[in-house]
């Protein structure tokens, strides 16, 4: 149990800021409702740990912010890619298509085979 | 919605996580506390969750601190070296929420509105730039404050001279009470419309001031 968490937590750590761009898309998406996205897929433990970095691609230039009105009173921040998010979300994409097949297919192979 | 904002346990909560962002940038610190305490407000507003299974869902304030480091990773431990945090503990003095738009530029922005143009003609421009630069009022109240009226008090005595027909003699019948300030125009007239801005600007002062505690 222990491993499958440090397994779960180290490959999180290198997917998750793709996953928010993934989540975020081609809309404009709340905060809360990208924590409820990612941790309905099992992506994010601690949906607190999602601000820190939205801060952080923001500062990037890969997320950008705006302020829309909501019916509840109080301005809500929304959530948009960048050009330079949609291009690197791209770039993940064709990188992850290719490295998750990789490793399938490794798994499934025979060990101690010649590739 | 601001009811559970301010309920001592998520002041104390979020109290936790700004002693751990200490170290960071201002500017830094504020957007993730800004986010969390959105996100607080809006699962309450949303219901279905009591404020102790949003917190614990939002993770201990450590986690979220080392976040900043690397996302969604369990530290070690703390970033800082503060006593783990305690849901659940007894409530203490919360530092005040920082916000984006403060107290001091909801209440500028509704006095220059008024009364701007009577500084050298452009104060009300500051003041209308204020408003659609703050945070705390909605569209329609920035438009609502910004064309109603333009040029703050002045711009209502202007108007009202081109509303009103040309000021006619009194007579011992019928007697005009002219205001001091706009020489030929009833003093109805004059109070009616010098109201009309100063309300405005009030409401956008109080609406402005009750969301200071919601967002920044």
């Amino acid at each position: 149990m222990v491993l499958n968490d440090t397994v779960s937590t180290n490959l999180r750590k290198g997917v998750l800021e793709y996953c928010v761009l993934a989540t975020i898309g081609d809309g404009e998406m709340y905060g809360l409702d990208i924590a409820n996205g990612l941790q309905s897929r099992g992506l994010l433990t601690s949906e607190g740990t999602l601000y820190p970095l939205l801060a952080r691609l923001r500062r990037n230039g890969l997320v950008e912010t705006s302020w829309r009105e909501s019916s509840q009173g109080a301005p809500r921040r929304y959530y948009t890619l960048t050009e330079s998010g949609q291009q690197s979300l791209a770039a993940f994409a064709e990188v992850w298509e290719t490295f998750s097949a990789s490793v399938t297919d490794t798994l499934n192979s025979t060990t101690g085979g010649t590739p | 919605m601001n009811h559970d904002i301010e309920a001592p346990e998520v002041r104390n909560y979020l109290a936790a996580i700004e002693a751990r962002l200490a170290q960071l940038p201002t500017e830094q610190s504020e957007e993730i506390m800004f986010g969390v305490r959105e996100h607080i407000a809006e699962a309450t507003e949303r219901g279905g969750q009591s404020t102790s299974e949003i917190l614990a869902g939002l993770g201990s304030p450590d986690d979220i601190a080392a976040g900043v480091a690397a996302p969604d990773v369990q530290a070690p431990g703390p970033v800082q070296q503060l006593p783990p945090y305690q849901f659940q503990q007894i409530p203490q003095a919360a530092p005040a929420p920082r916000h984006q738009t403060s107290t001091l530029w909801v209440v500028a922005t509704t006095i220059l509105l008024p009364f701007g143009i009577l500084l050298a003609g452009v104060g009300w421009l500051f003041g209308v730039a204020g408003l659609w630069m703050g945070t705390r009022w909605k569209v329609w109240e920035k438009v609502m404050g910004t064309v109603l009226l333009p040029g703050g008090i002045v711009g209502a005595q202007i108007l009202s001279r081109l509303i009103t027909l040309p000021p006619r003699a009194p007579t011992s019948e019928n007697p005009i009470v002219v205001g001091p300030f706009f020489p030929g125009l009833p003093l109805g007239w004059t109070i009616a419309v010098t109201c009309i801005p100063i309300a405005v600007a009030l409401y956008l002062l109080v609406v402005g001031l009750r969301r200071g505690t919601k967002q920044p």
